[in-house]
């Protein structure tokens, strides 16, 4: 169907939905239940500020204090809002429509599939928009007050509108998949909750546990999102999160959109090419900003430590590490396995990577690996020093070699015991309380107290407390172990990802349903990268670790960590095969996987193909014989 | 070239790892201008064929063109010129019947302006006008059936896939839609109607196709079928009084009567309002030899000599009220097809 402008504007689902949803009195009712129920808090705070200063002067509360306040009264509803409202909406947007039998009326038509997503997703969109808006008028007193920056303000509604999208996408993707209006709806508040958890938990965790490479990449992700850095640049805060919101949602939104299609491999490529710049533009805004913090010491007046740039490879690793079992999952058709080395050979053609078949998983996700790599060396380059790339890692740069394995001990105070282990510095009072000290990636210094009933709290200061020793300079001592650097880096990387496609593949062939291999799937991601984290932790200053430790060698961004902190990276780990490199550990690891995977599955789609083959016939044979005959006008 | 094309298109359904074949080898040819009656009992595979054709549905083997275009390789091309009903679907809530058109004809992207005179065509076609401001759950189920009928004429479509329009409708729901197929004729278009029931199609489909366990068992023009399946087709010969004897003697005219059955004392009504009541004739027993009623007898002579028959009996002095041979009686040719009598 040719392109046509006029289309785009007149999109009869979306002209159906409004007109549905404002029909009648209901849609007016919640607008206005909705407005009343925000004006009574604003009231109810605006009357306590009032009365307080009619009673104490000016002495009373602060305007501007009570200004974000009511901000934050009238945020807080709206943000429940787009996240819990939009998906409500649209989760039952297609499954719905399959329920009551109207979804093959509506895809026989000439809306092309994208139009009937775009309409789904803008009328929910446009519903929870208008109750955002509505509010406007209300958030005006918050001005009247002050206490709140109009950019702020701005950023609020910015992102408001970015989170309906994404989460209204994310609705319709589920609705598109799932059997039923339940099961999505199921689906979709599941992954809402995941995601929730994933946003709240793990930057307050980074931020608490002190300096290593994750907790950089964290930080320099954050500042991508929130517009602080951008390629470089100060967005106003927020765009990048709106934009990473919005790409992630297009994304869903495609996914959605090909399940519509009559056959959806031939559209494989859509979804293919937003993952691609889902993941490859924060990428390259965050190897831009690990380049800027060592070779230009950007951050440095904020007493960032920053590390060699090579540590930001882990984002792209652990990406699509998290990515594989999305990609390598799936059925395989009866001709796919009959054939199925030719296919996954197949898959590294043009033609198959457009077509997006199950085998050209591996290929695609093994370009996206390179891309990767290509964009990192695409960013030295562009700052003028494309060789420095290759000679990025922590060795290459002259960082000092193998640490002590004991803490040192420090001299200091007497009755106290001080002694510095990485980069923290701990002191042990006589009375049995102690005081850890470390620098966090933004810079301030966090003191982890530890009283004597076994509690402890943490703070954040600006500068290093004066009862702690500073940290001692530690000598280089010996020559430093092997690490590689980015080639040998990607190698791993593209082993890992080779290895985990193909072992994917294999579930998907034992299970013979995708939701179960995903499962599978994510549920071992998950054990691999905490398990290890969690023996490493539970073990702290102890000799005997446990054997989960060794399944480091299955994560793909240990290499880079390795590569990037080849000073502290043994302090604690004990590994199998001893000091040898990560990136040859984790290749060797995920490449006997990936042979594995290739054997099973080799056995698996030949019973694939033989049972397609000997494929039984229910129907009883008819006695009739059969006058076939065409129906050819006698003329 | 045909305006439908079918070469040995099959159809298996995956369940598991095993495959239902549901369609085993079906080829079709129709002209345009065909109307096509796709009979078979319930689970025969006619849903299967006609979503093969909508696109809605990947055949596992064969192909399928409709006016030269191949079904798998253009299903937005096909989309374009094909019309589709299929046998349940539902409608949206909370939404005025021209509404629902208008949200059709814009999905159909037809220009803005022409909607509303094409909305108030279809509506008239199908006889909904006055239901034009009606919401459309307030309709009945004929209604709601004429309705989705209108929403499939409204771009025009030069081939309409029909899935059993007539299921579930009371008999005078069922004439409203037969009427509106033969207007459907008139206009030209190509049309294949699938059925369960066969006395609705008789009336109005120029070419059948009897389809049972996936296997289309005949296809072709209606009456050829009959008398091919048949081997005879059917007089009624009336008399007033003395059909015992009347009996005797068809009976013994053995070289170019096969049967001869006693189906009531009166004259069967051509045009039955109710399709479901016994359109076959049932055989009873003559219970008084000397009252009149009807005969049916199964005539295998020649086509052009049928009036020997009458010849003989008026000779005879029975007194023939009438004599004539009825509609084609597709039930008859279905029974004796799916009970394997093929002659
Ligand atoms: N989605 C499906 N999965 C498995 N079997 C199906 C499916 N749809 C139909 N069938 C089977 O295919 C056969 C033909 O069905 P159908 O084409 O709906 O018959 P009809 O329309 O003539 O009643 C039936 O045996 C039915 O059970
Ligand atoms: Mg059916």
């Amino acid at each position: 169907m040719p392109f046509n402008a006029a289309n785009l504007i007149d999109n009869p689902v979306l002209t159906r939905e409004l007109r549905v949803r404002m029909r009648g009195a209901r849609a007016y009712w919640i607008l206005a239940g909705y407005i009343g129920m925000l004006a009574v808090l604003v009231l109810i705070r605006y009357y306590n500020f009032w009365s307080d200063t009619q009673a104490m002067g000016s002495g009373g509360s602060n305007a501007a204090e009570v200004g974000h306040e009511l901000f934050l009264w009238i945020a807080l509803p709206q943000i429940f809002l787009v996240f819990f409202i939009t998906p409500a909406i649209t989760s039952g947007a297609i499954t719905i429509e399959r329920e009551q039998q109207t979804l093959d009326l509506l895809v026989m038509t000439h809306v092309a599939k994208r139009t009937i997503i775009t309409g789904k997703l803008l009328s929910a969109v446009a519903f929870s928009a208008l109750l955002i808006i509505s509010s406007v008028p209300l958030m005006s007193i918050c001005f009247m007050l002050g206490g709140t920056a109009p950019v702020q303000i701005f950023t609020f509604y910015m992102e408001m509108i970015a989170g309906s999208v994404t989460i209204g996408a994310m609705g319709l993707m589920w609705s598109s998949v799932a059997k039923s209006t339940t099961y999505a709806v199921i689906a979709t508040y599941a992954t809402l909750f995941v995601l929730m958890l994933v946003v709240l938990i793990v930057p307050s965790v980074s931020r608490s546990n002190g300096t290593g490479t994750a907790s950089l990449v964290i930080l320099s992700f954050e500042q991508t999102l929130t517009g602080n850095y951008f390629l470089g640049y100060k967005l106003v805060d927020g765009v990048g999160l709106a934009a990473l919101c919005t790409i992630f949602g297009v994304l869903m939104a495609a996914m959605a959109t090909a399940r519509l299609e009559t056959y959806p491999e031939r559209k494989g490529y859509i979804p293919r090419i937003l993952t691609l710049l889902m993941v490859l533009i924060p990428f390259t805004s965050m190897a831009a900003w690990w380049y800027d913090a060592w070779y230009n010491k950007r951050f440095a007046a904020a007493g960032l430590n920053a590390l060699p740039p090579i540590g930001c490879m882990c984002l792209p690793a652990g990406m699509i590490m998290l990515l594989t079992p999305i990609f390598s999952t799936g059925s395989l058709e009866p001709e796919q396995a009959r054939q199925f080395f030719r296919s996954l050979l197949r898959g590294w053609k043009p033609s198959a990577l457009r077509y997006g078949s199950l085998t050209s998983a591996p290929a695609f996700l093994a370009w996206l690996v390179l891309a990767s790599a290509a964009l990192y060396v695409g960013v030295f380059a562009a700052k003028g020093s494309a060789k420095s790339a290759f000679r990025s890692g922590g060795l290459a740069l002259g960082q000092p070699g193998q640490p002590p394995p004991a803490p040192l001990v420090i001299p200091c105070k007497p009755g106290e015991a001080c002694s510095a282990q990485g980069s923290t510095v701990t002191v042990a009072h006589p009375d049995g309380s102690s005081e850890a000290a470390s620098v966090v990636p933004n810079g301030q210094v966090q003191v982890l107290k530890t009283f004597t009933n076994g509690r402890s709290s943490i703070t954040f200061m600006r500068a290093w407390p004066a009862n702690i020793p500073r940290l001692p300079v530690i000598p280089p001592q010996g020559p430093p172990p092997p690490t590689g650097d980015l080639v040998q880096g990607i190698v791993s990387l593209v082993a890992a990802i080779l290895g985990f496609s193909l072992f994917c593949m294999s579930l998907t062939a034992l299970f013979r349903t995708r939701w179960l291999a995903m499962l599978a799937a994510y549920v071992l991601v998950f054990t691999t990268s905490l398990a290890p984290e969690i023996a490493l932790q539970t073990n702290r200053g102890g000799t005997t670790l446990s054997a989960w430790i060794n399944l480091f060698y299955l994560n793909p961004m240990e290499p880079f960590v390795q590569i990037c902190e080849p000073a502290s990276y043994w302090d604690q780990r004990t590994l199998l095969f001893g000091l040898t490199p990560m990136w040859l550990g984790v290749t060797i690891v995920w490449c006997a996987i990936g042979v594995v995977s290739l054997i099973l599955l080799l056995f698996c789609t030949r019973q694939i193909a033989r049972s397609a083959d000997s494929a039984i016939e229910y129907l009883p044979a008819t006695p009739v014989k059969a006058a076939r005959r065409s129906v050819r006008p006698t003329q | 070239m045909p305006m439908i094309e079918i070469n040995h298109l099959r159809k298996e359904y995956r369940e598991g790892n095993k495959a239902k074949v549901a369609l085993k080898d079906l080829s079709l040819e129709l002209e345009q201008g065909d109307i096509f009656g796709f009979i078979g009992p319930n689970g025969a595979g006619k849903t299967t064929t006609i979503k093969m054709l909508a696109t809605l549905l990947i055949p596992t083997a064969g192909t399928a063109s409709i006016n030269g275009i191949n079904v798998v390789e253009h299903p937005e091309k096909i989309r374009a010129i094909v019309g589709y009903m299929p046998d349940f679907f539902g409608v949206y809530d909370d939404i005025k019947v021209w509404e629902y058109l208008d949200f059709f004809a814009s999905a159909y992207r037809l220009p803005r302006d022409r909607r509303p005179s094409i909305i108030d065509d279809v509506l008239a076609l199908t006889d909904l006008t006055e239901k034009k401001d009606s919401y459309v759950e307030s309709l009945s189920r004929g209604m709601k059936q004429r309705l989705c009928l209108a929403k499939t004429l409204v771009h025009d479509p030069l081939v309409m896939l029909l899935d059993e329009p007539a299921s579930g409708l009371d008999p005078r729901a069922r004439i409203e839609i037969r009427e509106l197929l033969k207007e459907l004729q008139s206009m030209g278009k190509t049309i294949i109607v699938s059925s369960h029931i066969l006395p609705e199609m008789e009336e109005f489909c120029n070419k059948i196709g009897i389809i049972e366990s996936g296997e289309l068992i005949v296809a072709g023009d209606v009456k050829t079928i009959a008398r091919s399946v048949r081997g005879q087709h059917n007089i009624d010969v009336v008399v007033l009084d003395e059909i015992g004897r009347a009996h005797a003697i068809l009976t013994g005219m053995s070289d170019v009567v096969r049967e001869v059955k006693f189906v009531g004392n009166r004259r069967r009504s051509l045009s039955d309002e109710n399709p479901d009541a016994e359109t076959q004739p049932m055989e009873r027993r003559i219970e008084d030899p000397s009252a009149g009623g009807t005969l049916q007898i199964g005539y295998t002579g020649e086509p052009d000599e049928e009036y020997r028959i009458l010849q003989v009996l008026v000779q005879a002095g029975v007194r023939v009220k009438a004599f004539y041979t009825p509609e084609t009686d597709l039930e008859d040719v279905f029974l004796r097809v799916t009970k394997g009598v093929v002659s």
